[in-house]
């Protein structure tokens, strides 16, 4: 029985040996992006194994996680010190982890010229306090996405198409008092759209210096009070103040509302999921406020503050986000590529006839008017002021408070929150 | 002798529990005295978290809210027993009735809240649908509050009666026959000997479901995640409470300091078992 045991422990510690052994020097760059595999597999293999042939000193090891999980995923992996190097982030991830200094300012590595390749506003959306946290890499804006069969039995014509909010809240109405339908979803409550929509009719949610809230101004409390009212008289759908926005083409490709507002990413998932609804599917430019601005949904690539390989991991970066590769990424799928030379591709501006052609073509001419409308996710504490202003909207419709009284409390928490951006040093917000 | 090989043979559990469990409770205890930063250096603020939580409107509606949910608990106890003595039986249609209740149980709860979020859609939900059909007005099943937190008591007592109703049926095997015998031939009906006879046997097994399912409310978190996620913060409860400065915030102190007020309250319903099995 001793022997046994001796012999099972020399074992396990040759094996711990074997595994610790040294490995062949090259140095590493650990790359995440999210969600993006299996699409993109052969894309990424390709263009990694083109990378590491030109750069034979790095081994640029690609890790693909869920978009749900990656906010533990990252946390878990700075926590026990081995955070990737090169990561992928959406602009709220964006903007969290530029609060929190996690992320590499990529001006200190490369010359200022350097970014002169990418989209103005998109790469506005990655300057945060001065510093560029991320190179925009692919990018989406939004598109009206509507069922011609069901606006035709609803009486309503292309005419009727709205084109801005105003219209919007009129259609909204009139198609169900038509039919007795929802006509679209939108999520007013939670993630809500209505900061983007503010911003698009020209009403900031702060001052310049984002020292105080100025969406309870009479402009902004009378366009939220018309979606208010929509959802208090039965034009949204009850759930509109809860779901989140990632819940928005679920509604659309059932059959529960006529259109929604999107990404044109989104047709391929009602293509596949739901082809009788897609085959009556057509699309029309994005509803705007006054200002014509609308919101970019940029994704980008940082660098990670605590890499090893900061100078290379922005070389990487540069790599994935260049106008050839982001053009052949925006071909597998209907996204938007960040660079100035990439949009001016013919495949943005060639019509074949197909539906996701057009919500393409669509998309690329509205980019240009793209630009971070919520200004408020370079504050720190974005997250507590968005679920403020959410929670506040959520009162609203449920009646519990009137729009400005429910705006003013927003307002208030909003004030205490730009006030004291350290938590300790605030109370219960 | 024997007893150096049996530490030898429980040295990985050991192992096992400090490193799992042990370890990263001491580590929560002390987050919770930082401004816990994992991109950056922490800073030591003694109290600060715990009074910042006690200042939290939020942190007070959270302790309302799980002190609501244990609710279920005798709505779960009095249902799964009852469910126990109707299928204490053998025969096997009996046994097929088991397993249909069990059913529940062993569904994944992310495919329960998901199921239940549709059933529950205002919308087009079969809820409301079914109300319909009496000419009863629609229920705001998810966006109202406190309705909405009684939708999720329904879930869970729906997901959990078939569980209990298993330890139930484990603690009737073992009262013996003859009391119960003997007891209907004293002419004491059905509902004497539920009370008077079953229910006193079943003690050990009511306060071990007692402190399952009460323990189980307060730490209830999944299917509020799945089910009404985007209901504001005072709609939520303790464990959502912690999730969200944890993990959506990175207010990993602060989070902690909840943690360790949710270990103190689990602590205290443990405490309150410990107590009524001394009494016995």
């Amino acid at each position: 029985m001793r022997k046994i045991i001796l012999f099972s422990v020399i074992l396990l510690i040759s094996f711990l040996f074997v595994s610790c052994s040294k490995k062949e020097d090259k140095k590493i760059i650990e790359f995440w992006t999210l969600q993006l595999s299996p699409t993109f597999d052969k894309y990424f293999n390709e263009l990694i194994d083109k990378y590491e042939k030109d750069h034979p000193a790095f081994d640029i090891v690609w890790i693909d996680i869920p978009y749900d999980a990656a906010i533990q995923k990252l946390l878990a992996s700075a926590a026990a010190g081995n955070a990737p190097d090169v990561v992928n982030l959406s602009s709220d991830f964006l903007a969290k982890f530029a609060g929190m200094n996690a992320l590499a300012d990529l001006s200190e590595f490369m010359p200022n010229d350097s970014f002169n390749i990418f989209l103005p506003n998109a790469l506005d959306n990655c300057i945060y306090n001065k510093k560029i946290v991320g190179l925009p890499w692919y990018l989406n804006t939004y598109v009206l996405i509507y069922n011609k069969d069901f606006f035709k039995n609803a009486g309503l014509t292309q005419a009727d198409i709205p084109r801005t909010f105003s219209e919007l809240v009129d259609i909204t109405k009139k198609y169900k008092d038509n039919s007795g339908k929802y006509a679209l979803f939108w999520n007013i409550g939670k993630d809500s759209y209505l900061p983007m929509m503010l911003g698009s009719e020209g009403v900031e949610m702060t001052d310049s210096l984002m020292t105080k809230a100025m969406f309870n101004s009479s402009e902004g409390i009378a366009f939220i009070d018309k979606w208010v009212q929509l959802y208090k008289d039965g034009y949204l759908q009850s759930e509109s103040i809860i779901k989140p926005g990632s819940t928005i083409i679920e509604a659309y490709q059932s059959g529960q509302v006529a259109m929604v507002f999107t990404g044109p990413v989104f047709l391929r998932r009602v293509k596949d999921n739901a082809l009788s609804i897609y085959s009556n599917t057509d699309v029309a430019p994005a509803v705007v406020g006054k200002t014509g601005k609308h919101e970019l949904a940029a994704m980008s690539i940082s660098v990670m503050n605590s890499s090893q390989h900061k100078k290379e991991a922005v070389d990487f970066a540069f790599y994935v986000t260049n106008s050839e590769n982001q053009i052949a990424f925006s071909k597998i799928e209907t996204t938007y590529p960040s660079t100035i030379v990439a949009l001016n591709d013919p495949f943005f501006t060639i019509d074949d006839g197909t539906l996701e052609t057009k919500a393409r073509i669509i998309g690329a001419k509205e980019l240009f008017d793209a630009v971070r409308l919520r200004k408020y996710l370079e504050h720190p504490q974005f997250d507590k002021l968005r679920d403020a202003f959410d929670e506040a909207i959520q009162k609203a419709c449920l009646g519990k408070v009137t729009t400005k009284e429910a705006l003013d409390e927003a307002a208030d928490k909003w004030n205490k929150i730009l006030a004291h951006p350290n938590p300790s040093q605030r109370d219960g917000l | 002798m024997k007893t150096k090989y049996a530490y030898f043979f429980l040295l990985p559990t050991i192992l096992l529990l400090s490193v799992f469990y042990f370890l990263p409770t001491i580590q929560v205890f002390y987050f919770s005295l930082l401004d816990y930063n994992v991109f950056g250096e922490n800073e030591f603020n003694g109290l600060s978290n715990y009074l910042r939580l006690f200042n939290d409107p939020n942190f007070w509606y959270a302790i309302l809210n799980s002190g609501i949910f244990i609710l279920v608990t005798p709505i779960l106890m009095f249902l799964s027993l009852m469910l126990a003595l109707v299928v204490r039986e053998t025969s096997s249609t009996i046994k097929l009735f088991r397993s249909i209740f069990f059913l529940p149980v062993v569904t994944p709860i992310v495919i329960v809240g998901i199921i239940w979020r549709y059933i529950f859609s205002e919308d087009i939900g079969l809820m409301n649908y079914l109300l319909s059909l009496f000419s009863f007005s629609s229920v705001p099943w998810l966006t109202e509050y406190p309705t909405n937190l009684f939708s999720i008591m329904i879930v869970t007592v729906w997901r959990g009666f078939g569980y209990y109703m298993m330890i139930f049926l484990a603690g009737l095997a073992v009262i013996p026959k003859e009391l119960e015998e003997a007891s209907r031939i004293d002419g004491a009906g059905r509902i004497h000997r539920v009370f008077y006879i079953i229910v006193p046997m079943l003690k050990p097994t009511l306060i071990l479901i007692f402190v399952l399912s009460s323990t189980a409310a307060i730490k209830i978190f999944t299917e509020l995640y799945i089910m009404i996620p985007g209901t504001p913060d005072s709609n939520k409860t303790l464990v959502y409470f912690m999730y969200k400065q944890a993990f959506e915030n990175f207010d990993f102190g602060y989070g902690s300091a909840a943690g360790v007020i949710i270990f103190i309250l689990t602590m205290g319903f443990s405490y309150i078992n410990i107590k009524l099995m001394e009494e016995r």
